[in-house]
Order: structure tokens, then sequence, then C-alpha cells
């Protein structure tokens, strides 16, 4: 049969050439040895390559460093909240003062024990932590009641009401007192309002119980990660005293006998608190919980609504490696 | 890390002297044992990957005591709350609900049935939590107390990985119990707040 450059292929030819390719080529793929190819996720475009992570080992002396860490933050929040003008209200001042001494003592401990492993002590605050909540948070519960104003300049929209600038504007919140001037205001801009009585203290309280109740989850599961004996006993006393905190602070804030027990104990509702905060108990689980903790912190946006922040136990981001130093 | 590590220990068959002189000199030791480290003395045991995940024979003798103590103290609040004023009765059912829940647990993790009471717990204590208010709260503060006191002592003696868990979370939410009624007491002592002077209950036996 002579070879036509030009002879028209038929459909039905098409489909048997094209069944044969693919037939082919899954035998050949199937008969393959080394079908393994890369197991790198693939890449999209021209990026560089990204770099390998170091793999720092956690042993001993990291957990016991963490552990330090953590009652350095509660050391610096306590400090810092100290220094804010009523956050603490004087009645609690000497608490506080108490709680900076348990927790220089808890921490003087896990530095001798991180000797004792080891390792080097850590006496400075988590830097992780120190970065990405307790700053932030401090601000937050430290900064004004932001209002924006409208269309009409004679009024301020600000925690969710619509209502005329004024150096004391009533919201259904309550009455708050208005920080920038009165006139001179454009559509949309920022109007600042002093924060209600008292919210920065109920803010900084429920921090440091939020922060005292993640010191109890974090030594909880410290306790049952280490290898060493003594640690072990070490870390349960410090849960079990800063335990102990956390309950006293829940107390203060929500008063008795209403911050004894969560009612969701007792299958009932557990309803934030009038200005949105969220209610933490003495005593809100059977067992102690190592999952999250939130708080509210700072005012309310213009809708009225707050930021979360949220306290977790020590993972691969907060850990505080051998490598690291407190200068550094 | 330079640490000696010990073999994890495989003779389960505790003496009833060895057990209490075992929980009586960590006890005794109490939280000066953990303030004061001996450099150079750590005692490594093993890590939690290299723990048994369920609770050893030895485990299980310490851990079917503590079952009847959490047993005695859930049926003391139990028999407080009876007659008892609302606020007081709910947190002692609380109280009394978390306590059983720790012996069920307990019960689950080691496979001993949930049994009777320590009856020496109970009847020591029953006076004094069907007494006065002040009584019976004074009574379980001393209980929840000596309660974490025990837990804590053991965790050192556990080989476990949920001998050791278990035991954690329960000594945190006693130490809270014991706070609150500290607080209903009126105690304003941050030594008493924040403090423990209870000794742990001295184990009878591996009997049980």
């Amino acid at each position: 049969m002579s070879f036509q450059l030009n002879s028209a292929t038929s459909r039905r030819d098409a489909l048997k050439i094209g069944g044969l390719t693919v037939s082919l080529g899954a035998l050949i793929a199937a008969c393959g040895d080394d079908r393994g190819g890369d197991d790198a996720p693939g890449r999209v475009g021209n990026a560089p390559v990204p770099t390998a992570l170091p793999d720092y080992p956690v042993d001993d002396a990291v957990l016991l460093r963490t552990a330090s860490s953590l009652e350095y933050t509660a050391i610096a929040v306590y400090e810092a909240a100290l220094e804010i003008d009523g956050a603490i209200p004087s009645d609690l001042v000497p608490v506080v003062e108490r709680l900076i001494e348990d927790h220089q003592m808890v921490a003087d401990q896990m530095v001798e024990l991180t000797e004792s492993a080891g390792g080097e002590g850590w006496t400075c605050s988590n830097p992780w932590l120190m970065d990405r909540l307790v700053t932030p948070t401090i601000e937050l519960i430290q900064s004004n009641v932001v209002g924006i104003v409208l269309e009409d300049t004679s009024m301020v929209q600000v925690l969710g009401d619509q209502v005329t600038i004024a150096p004391v504007v009533t919201t259904t919140q309550g009455d708050l007192t208005l920080i920038s001037s009165t006139d001179g205001h454009e559509e949309g801009d920022e109007i600042e309002f002093e924060r209600f009585e008292g919210a920065a203290s109920d803010d900084i309280l429920a921090f440091a119980n939020a922060l005292e109740s993640l010191a109890t989850a974090s030594h909880q599961e410290l306790a049952s990660a280490t290898s060493i004996v003594e640690a072990r006993l070490a870390h349960l006393e410090a849960a079990t005293l800063e335990a102990r905190h956390s309950a006293v602070l829940a107390i203060a804030i929500l008063g008795r006998p209403e911050g004894y027990i969560s009612p969701a104990m007792i299958g009932e509702d557990v309803p934030p608190t009038p200005r949105g905060q969220i209610r933490h108990f003495a005593i809100e689980s059977t067992f102690g919980e190592t999952s999250q903790i939130e708080i509210k912190a700072g005012p309310g946006d213009i809708n009225a609504v707050r930021v979360s922040v949220v306290l977790q136990t020590p993972a691969a981001n907060t850990l505080v490696y051998n490598e690291l130093t407190c200068d550094a | 890390m330079d640490l000696e590590i010990a073999e994890p220990a495989t003779d389960t068959s505790l003496s009833r002297r060895r057990l209490v002189t075992r929980v009586g000199a960590a006890g005794l030791a109490g939280l000066a044992a953990a303030l004061l480290i001996d450099r150079g003395t750590l005692v490594s045991a093993v890590g939690p990957e290299d723990r048994p995940g369920v609770p050893t024979d030895a485990d299980n003798v310490l851990l079917a005591q503590v079952m009847t103590i959490e047993l005695a103290v859930g049926e003391l609040y139990r028999t407080a709350a009876e007659g008892a004023s609302d606020d007081l009765a709910m947190v002692a059912d609380v109280m009394a609900s978390n306590h059983r829940a720790y012996a069920e647990a307990i019960a689950g993790a080691t496979g001993i049935s949930a049994g009777a009471a320590d009856p020496e717990l109970v009847a020591d204590n029953l006076d004094a939590f069907t007494g006065s208010t002040t009584e019976a709260l004074t009574a379980a503060h001393a209980l929840e107390q000596t309660a974490v006191a025990t837990h804590t002592a053991l965790i050192a003696e556990y080989e476990s990985n949920t001998a050791i868990a278990l035991t954690a979370s329960i000594a945190v939410v006693e130490a809270r119990h014991a706070t609150v009624i500290a607080d209903m007491l009126g105690v304003d002592d941050l030594d008493v707040l924040f403090g423990n002077d209870q000794s742990p209950i001295e184990l009878t036996g591996d009997d049980a």
C-alpha cells in the first residue's frame, strides 16, 4: 500500500490510535520500577525555594525553660497592670503582689530544674507570647473607644449607636466622655471617647485570670510531658497553685457566690457580662482542661463588637528552645 | 541532656509497708521537696513516648486506693447537700458529682470496679459534714486539701501516661474546690487560699 501524505484519517482511525496510545502508556507506567516521584508539594510560578525550618530538639530543658518563661510572662503582665492607673482595684493590690511573689517562686524553681537537667535557665518572659499576646492585649485594654463621624457630621456611630456628638454621649451601654473636639469633623473621621469607668480594670482582671488558667493548663500538660520525676512533681505543684490563683481572681471578678461555679456545670447557659466579657468561674469543669481560653479585650468597635483574645498552652511556636537566649 | 535513665519499675508487688513508706515520704517532703532541689540528683524516669499508656499493676494498686478516697469525699458531699441551703447544696452537689466522676474515671482507666467508699474516711468526717455549715465547710476544705496533697505525692510514683495525666487533671480542679470552700468560709488569708498545709493520706495497702 502506498503511503499517501495527504490521506484523510477517518474518525474511526483516530479513536483507534488514541485508545492504543493511552493503553500502551498506562501499561508502560504500571511496569516501571521507580514510580515514586517527588514528595514535595507542587510549585507553580517562579518563586524562591523555601528555606527549611530549623529542627530544634524539644527536651526536658526546653519544657522547663518554657515553664519559667510563662511565669516571667505572668510577672510582666502583673507589673504592667500595677503601672496602669486604676487597672488593679486597691483591695486587690496585695493579692497581685502575692501573685507576683508566687510566680517568681515557681520561676526560680523551674530555672533551677532547668539547670539541673543540663540546660540554661530561662529568666525572662516568653518572647512569642509577649509579642503576639501580651503587648497587643495590654494595648487593646488601654485603647479608647472610637466612633466614626456620620454623613450628618453632628452625629457619630459609636458602640453600635448613632448619637449626637457632645462632650458626653449616651449609648445603650452607658455614658461616654468625648476626648476629641466636638466640632470641625468630616464624614468618616474617627473620634475618641474614654472607656467606661472600670472597663480597663475589668479587662485586666479577666486577662490575669485567663493567664492563671493558661499557666495551670500548661503546667498540667508539662507534668505529663517531662521525663524528670522532680519536674513532674514541680509542675503539678505549680498547676495547683495557679489554679488557686485563678479561682481567687474569678471570685474577685464575678463576686460571691456567682464566681464559684460555672452555671454550665449544672446545665445552664453562661451569658457574657453586660459589657460583653466572657465569664470565667473558679470551677468551670470537672477535670482540668487544657483547651484554649478566650476573653474579650478593649472597647467594642463602632458596631459594639469586641476583640477576642485566645490563649493556648505552649506549642511549637511558644516553646523556649535551647537555642534561644533572653537577650536575643 | 546528660541524665541517668532509670529502668521503669518492674516489681509491681508493693508491700503495704513499702507503699506507706513511699507515699508517706513523698507527702512529708511535700511542697518543700519540690522547692528545694538538690542539683545533680534529678531522677529521670522515661518520657511520655516510652511510658506505658495504660496504668501498670503498680499504678492500679495506688489508683484503687485513690478511687475509694474520691468515692468517700463524694459521698460526704452528697450527704451534706441533702440538708444544706440552696447555694451550699448546689456547690456540694457539683463537688459530689466531680469526685464521683474522678472515681469513675479511675475505674475506667484501670478496669477496677468503682466499689465502696473508704469507710474510715466517711466515718471520720460524717459528723462534720452533717453538722453546721461552718463545720461542713471546714471539713470539706481539709479533705480537698488532703486530696490535692495525696495526688501530688502520688504523681511522682505513677508509671503510665494515663495515671499521670488523669491525676494532674483531677488535682487542679480539687485545688479550685479548696479555694472556693475557703472563700465560702470567709478566709482572706492568702497563705490559706493559695497554700496547702495538709499531708497526703497514707495508703493502707495493696488489697483494695
